[in-house]
C-alpha cells in the first residue's frame, strides 16, 4: 500500500513523494534530535513557576465562587426583606370629616351610650407586610410588559394595514360595480348572463 | 469518499423532490377547496410595462385581521363589515400606464379562459367607447347562492381583476362606494 510508505516508509514508495523527499531533502536539518534537546528544555518552564500558575489558577477560582455565593446570599436576602423595616408606623384616619353641629351632637350622643366604640384619631399597627420582590424579578417583569406593548405595537401596525388594503380592495370593486350598475340601468350592452 | 458524497446528494435530491411534490399537492388541495380562486400570477408580465402596480392579497386570516380594526359604531365602517361578512379573501391587481394601449386582450386572455370553466358564469358585460372602459363579471353560483365574483376592467390606460372569493351580496358591494369619500350620484334610483 502506498499509504505505508507516507506513514512509516515500509510500503511501495509513491513516485511523486519519493521526488518531493528528493528535492526538499536538501533543506533538511543535520541536527539530530539529542541536539536539539537542550534548547527544547530551556524553552519549558521551571518547575516552581508552575506549581505558582497552579496555585494561581486555584485562587482565582476560589475567589469567583465566593463571589457567586456572595451575590446569591444579598439577592436571597433582599428577597426575603419585607417591604416595610420593622418599626410601627403611626397612621392618622385620613377619612375623618369635618365637625359639623349635627355630627357633633350625634357624636356626643354615641360617645354617651357607647364609649368605647368611638373610633380613634390614631391608629397604630403594622401595614401589610409584603416581600420586597427582587431586582431580577422586576427586571424580567419589565421585560416581558416591554414585549407585550411592542406585540401590540406590531399587531395594531399590521391591523390597520390590512384595514387600509381591504378599504382600497373595495374601493376598486365598489366604483366598478356602481359604473357597471350605471351602464345596465342606462340599457347599454348587456353581456350574456346565464 | 465520493461514494458517501454522493448518497448524501442522492438523499437531500429525494427530500426536495418529496417537498415539492408536497408543495404541488398542497397546492391542488387549495385550489380544490376554492375553486373561485383564480390564478392572477399570470398578469405580473404585464408589472415591467406598468406605471404603477396594486397587488392586494387578503386571504381570511388578513381579512379577519382587517375587520376587527373595522368599528361597529361608525355607520361607514359598520356597513363595510356587513358587505364583507363571510368573504374569505379578496384578491386585486391593478396596473396603470402612462400610454395608452400598451397592453392588448392577450394579456388577460390567462384570466379569461379560467373564468370559460363551467362553474363560472358571466353576468354584465359593459363596452363603453365614451369612456373607454370595458368592464366583465362574472360569478361563480353554488347552491342558488354566489360563491365568488371575478372582475375584469379594461381602460386605455389601466387594467384591474378583481377576485373575491365567498358569499357575495353584490348590491351591498355596490353601495359601499359612497363610503370611500367618492361621490354617488344614486344614478338610476
Amino acid at each position: 500500500m502506498k499509504d505505508d510508505y507516507l506513514w512509516d516508509k515500509s510500503g511501495e514508495p509513491d513516485p511523486e513523494i519519493a521526488h518531493l523527499e528528493r528535492v526538499l531533502g536538501n533543506l533538511r536539518s543535520k541536527r539530530t534530535a539529542q541536539d536539539l534537546m537542550p534548547a527544547f528544555e530551556k524553552s519549558l518552564p521551571r518547575k516552581g513557576a508552575r506549581v505558582f500558575t497552579r496555585m494561581l489558577a486555584v485562587a482565582a477560582a476560589l475567589a469567583f465562587a465566593l463571589l457567586v455565593a456572595g451575590a446569591f446570599a444579598v439577592l436571597q436576602r433582599q428577597a426575603k426583606k419585607p417591604r416595610a423595616e420593622s418599626s410601627p408606623l403611626v397612621m392618622v384616619n385620613p377619612v375623618t370629616p369635618e365637625p359639623t353641629v349635627e355630627s357633633d351632637a350625634a357624636a356626643k350622643e354615641a360617645d354617651e351610650v357607647k364609649p368605647e366604640e368611638s373610633a380613634p384619631l390614631v391608629t397604630v399597627g403594622v401595614p401589610n407586610v409584603k416581600p420586597r420582590r427582587s431586582s431580577l424579578e422586576s427586571r424580567s417583569r419589565s421585560i416581558n410588559r416591554r414585549r407585550e406593548a411592542i406585540t401590540r405595537e406590531r399587531e395594531q401596525a399590521e391591523g390597520l394595514m390590512a384595514k387600509e388594503q381591504l378599504m382600497r380592495a373595495l374601493e376598486i370593486t365598489s366604483t366598478n360595480l356602481s359604473f357597471v350598475q350605471k351602464k345596465v340601468r342606462g340599457d347599454v350592452k348587456l353581456g350574456p348572463s346565464s | 469518499m465520493k461514494e458517501a458524497v454522493l448518497k448524501l446528494l442522492a438523499t437531500r435530491a429525494y427530500m426536495l423532490a418529496c417537498a415539492a411534490l408536497l408543495f404541488m399537492l398542497a397546492s391542488a388541495v387549495a385550489q380544490a377547496q376554492e375553486p373561485a380562486r383564480l390564478e392572477l400570477a399570470t398578469l405580473d408580465r404585464l408589472e415591467p410595462r406598468a406605471e404603477q402596480t396594486l397587488n392586494i392579497t387578503m386571504d381570511g386570516k388578513v381579512l379577519q385581521l382587517a375587520l376587527r380594526f373595522l368599528s361597529d359604531k361608525k355607520p361607514n365602517e359598520a356597513k363595510i363589515k356587513e358587505a364583507v361578512a363571510g368573504i374569505r379573501g379578496i384578491y386585486v391587481k391593478r396596473f396603470e400606464f402612462d400610454q395608452d394601449n400598451v397592453f392588448s386582450a392577450a394579456d388577460v386572455e390567462p384570466i379569461r379562459s379560467q373564468l370559460r370553466s363551467p362553474l363560472w358564469s358571466q353576468l354584465v358585460e359593459v363596452r363603453s367607447k365614451k369612456e373607454g372602459q370595458n368592464i366583465d363579471v362574472f360569478t361563480m353560483i353554488d347552491g342558488g347562492k354566489i360563491n365568488g365574483v371575478a372582475i375584469i376592467a379594461l381602460d386605455r390606460r389601466q387594467v384591474t381583476v378583481v377576485n373575491i372569493i365567498g358569499p357575495v351580496d353584490v348590491d351591498k358591494l355596490t353601495e359601499l362606494r359612497g363610503n370611500f369619500g367618492i361621490p354617488d350620484f344614486n344614478i338610476g334610483k
